[in-house]
């Protein structure tokens, strides 16, 4: 079955969601919020697919209506918390990486994942697949909440470390 | 700690909210100032979406930690920066309509060791309470929430009105569970193996590898796939497989038969009979012999703004649904309409009526279109609905609701409709909820699926799974005339008419949205030729409409022309 033209712009949607996310995460400082946003902006980028000329610039365009989707919100809601301003937003614009980069940066923390010990895999698990919160993770692996912060917490410094070796991200 | 580290902590305190006002000015005099900052920007954003739970708090010393923040909101992990949980909500609707191969690569690589995780729990969905349990082998119960791991030997039951989407760890397979749905899950030496007892299962499954296969099976039939597309429905001694994409083969329980079932087709399976396979060349109209009159009840003026009746109820601005007093006055107008407007179906006898907006129109949103949510949008109206639709019954008539097949949910002081992962399961749960609580049979469907599936396949889905119901979408195509009744309103014309349809399909109808007076008699002659041909019209009938004896003259006329 060929999709149709509207179905052709949400699969581009969805090849560049993680990056969207990302764009709208850093204009609202939320990842939460950022999620709620997204959902609108497919909505909205479903909904004017017809003026999406397949072959063109998806995530420009699409980064349009993010932009404008988080705007709005942060316009509407009264702020929980302070972002960045436009200054600096426009700072970070100018780096905003492709979907390749994109997705070799998710790539090198899969290999960073599959670096671990296996205590860490085993906490990178129960974290991230289960989705387990310390006090959970905790009862599961009868340690106390706050050792598992301590481990948590070194675990995702392992992997941070990792991943910004394989990709080469020297000191300053 | 290095200036870069220093940076990368100011980056998890920005997603974090921890940041205090010297850090926040430091993080944008360093975006500003350092160009390898704006990169390490994004690594640390993709990073963090990837990798960031409720636990890991920013290890920075400058940087609150966020169990500490004042005000801080819980972190629910969602869809698009989980590893393995991509597929939720829009994304899920999406992925759902276009088919697994475009699932994205995931970053996951974590292999759980031993207990394997054969599935995950990307979401879950009810109106209101739990969306169901999990009863896993070792006797202990969860409730079905995003993020539950799920293995061999795990039970799930789907609450009334509620869904599921699992989603198999490393591969793009995933598996849509419908209201009321009870699911076994058992892994095999060859695969992963189904039960699924009673419900629907809409699977979207990647191509297994050699040697592997899945296995879902019923009462009736098992069902073995290789990599396809398909949707299985189990109930009342009957299953039915409805394939999208792919083949899948087929076998009946016992000694019953084997078939291979391809795109577009279907097979069904009974109890003691051959397991048959049916293609759109088998096409049929929707079986439903009553074409007497439908009355509707619409009662609500819109976004009235109404201090004390927010939902317009009865167009009447003095109607007061927010003191005891005043719901007891509403109650008792409800019960004097009630009374009215069963005279008004004894009258024209018809077949039964449909409540057009019993949730109340408060917001843009017009007509809600989800009896689940009553108890939450018009409290006032819950409290009475059961009793409204027991007194109709009672009467001899069939009942109704409006639905949706998008999800309204709140935003703001309002609610906004949003495509959803599978339309057609979102359809079914509304239904089942309604035919369970007040024994509703008649459906008409308003709108679209904000375009995750064609409103033909929903209903042929929906009608499918349901037998014993009536479903009047407003959609195009012919297709749809063999699941349901296309909705026919001049204002929103659809194509192609209950007579056209007829000639691809006879015995296919529709039914006509209630008209005024002087467009009856202006299409008299047109109406009685529909009505008989077996279209049926529509009629406001909780007051004296003037259109109601033209109605009544149209049928009459369409008899005499019969006999």
């Amino acid at each position: 079955m060929t999709p149709t033209h509207t179905e052709q712009v949400q699969q581009l949607f969805v090849r560049h969601a993680g990056l969207l996310g990302g764009f709208v995460a850093s204009i609202c400082g939320d990842l939460v919020l950022a999620d709620d946003i997204l959902q609108e902006v497919f909505l909205v980028v479903s909904t004017r697919a017809d003026s999406f000329v397949i072959g063109s610039d998806f995530l420009a365009w699409a980064r349009a209506i993010a932009r404008l989707k988080t705007l709005e919100h942060l316009r509407t809601r009264r702020r929980e918390r302070a972002v960045l301003s436009a200054e600096a937003l426009a700072a970070v614009e100018t780096a905003l990486p492709d979907a390749e980069s994109w997705q070799t940066q998710r790539e090198a923390l899969t290999r960073c994942l599959e670096r671990l010990t296996p205590g860490q895999r085993r906490l990178a698990d129960l974290a991230y697949v289960e989705g387990l919160a310390p006090q959970a993770i905790a009862a599961r692996l009868a340690r106390a909440a706050n050792v598992v912060h301590v481990l948590l917490s070194q675990m995702r410094r392992a992997l941070r470390e990792c991943v910004l070796r394989r990709l080469r991200v020297e000191e300053w | 700690m290095s200036a870069r580290d220093r940076f990368l902590d100011l980056v998890d305190g920005y997603f974090a909210g921890t940041l205090d006002r010297a850090a926040h000015a430091e993080l944008e005099r360093t975006l500003v100032e350092r160009p390898a900052a704006r990169a390490l920007f994004w690594i640390a954003v993709n990073h963090d979406i990837l990798t960031r739970s409720g636990s890991a708090a920013p290890a920075a010393a400058a940087v609150v930690p966020r169990a500490a923040a004042a005000g801080a909101r819980p972190r629910a992990r969602s869809w698009w920066r989980r590893p393995r949980l991509l597929l939720a909500t829009c994304a899920a609707s999406l992925l759902l309509a276009v088919g697994a191969m475009l699932i994205p690569a995931r970053a996951s690589a974590v292999k759980p060791a031993g207990d394997a995780v054969i599935a995950t729990v990307a979401n879950a969905a009810a109106a209101s309470g739990a969306a169901g349990r999990v009863r896993h082998r070792d006797a202990v119960e969860e409730v079905l929430v995003p993020g539950l791991a799920l293995r061999a030997g795990d039970h799930l039951e789907v609450a009334l009105g509620a869904s599921a989407d699992l989603q198999v760890p490393g591969e793009a397979t995933t598996f849509g569970l419908g209201s009321q749905s009870t699911l076994q899950i058992e892994a095999g030496a060859t695969g992963l193996r189904l039960r699924l007892a009673q419900g629907t299962l809409a699977a979207v499954v990647a191509h297994q590898s050699p040697g592997r296969q899945l296995t879902i099976a019923t009462a009736e039939a098992t069902v073995e796939v290789i990599g396809t597309r398909f949707v299985v429905s189990a109930g009342t001694g009957r299953t039915s497989v409805e394939v999208e994409q792919g083949r899948v083969r087929v076998a009946g329980a016992g000694a019953s038969g084997t078939v291979e079932v391809g795109a577009g087709e279907s097979a069904q399976a009974e109890a003691g009979r051959p397991v048959r396979a049916s293609s759109a060349d088998d096409a049929k109209p929707v079986a439903w012999p009553d074409r007497r009159p439908l009355g509707l009840i619409m009662l609500c003026a819109a976004e009235t703004g109404w201090v004390g009746n927010p939902r317009g109820w009865f167009s009447d601005p003095l109607v007061d649904t927010t003191t005891p007093a005043g719901i007891a006055a509403f109650h008792q107008r409800l019960e004097v309409m009630i009374d009215v407007t069963i005279a008004h179906l004894t009258e024209m006898d018809a077949q039964g009526v449909v409540f057009w907006d019993l949730e109340g129109r408060a917001t843009a949103v017009s007509y809600v279109g989800d009896p689940r949510q009553l108890d939450r949008l018009a409290p006032e109206m819950e409290s009475i609905a059961d009793h409204i639709f027991s007194r109709l019954r009672s009467a001899g008539f069939r009942v109704g609701v409006a639905l949706r097949a998008q999800e309204a949910t709140a935003a703001g002081a309002g609610l906004v409709l949003r495509p959803v992962a599978d339309p057609a399961r979102l359809l079914q749960a509304k239904v089942d909820y309604a035919q369970r609580r007040w024994g509703a049979t008649i459906f008409p469907v308003l709108g679209d699926s904000g375009g995750a599936l064609p409103m033909a396949t929903i209903c042929r889905r929906v009608g499918a799974g349901s037998p014993g119901l009536l479903l009047l979408p407003s959609c195009d195509g012919a297709e749809a005339y063999r699941w349901s009744a296309p909705w026919q309103d001049a204002r929103k014309p659809t194509a192609p008419n209950p007579a056209d349809a007829r000639r691809a399909l006879p015995g296919a109808f529709g039914a006509f949205a209630e008209m005024e007076p002087g467009e009856l008699a202006r299409r008299r002659d047109e109406l009685v030729h529909a009505v008989g041909a077996g279209d049926i019209l529509a009629f406001r009938a909780w007051y004296a409409d003037p259109a109601q004896p033209l109605i009544r003259a149209i049928y009459a006329a369409a008899a005499a022309a019969r006999k």
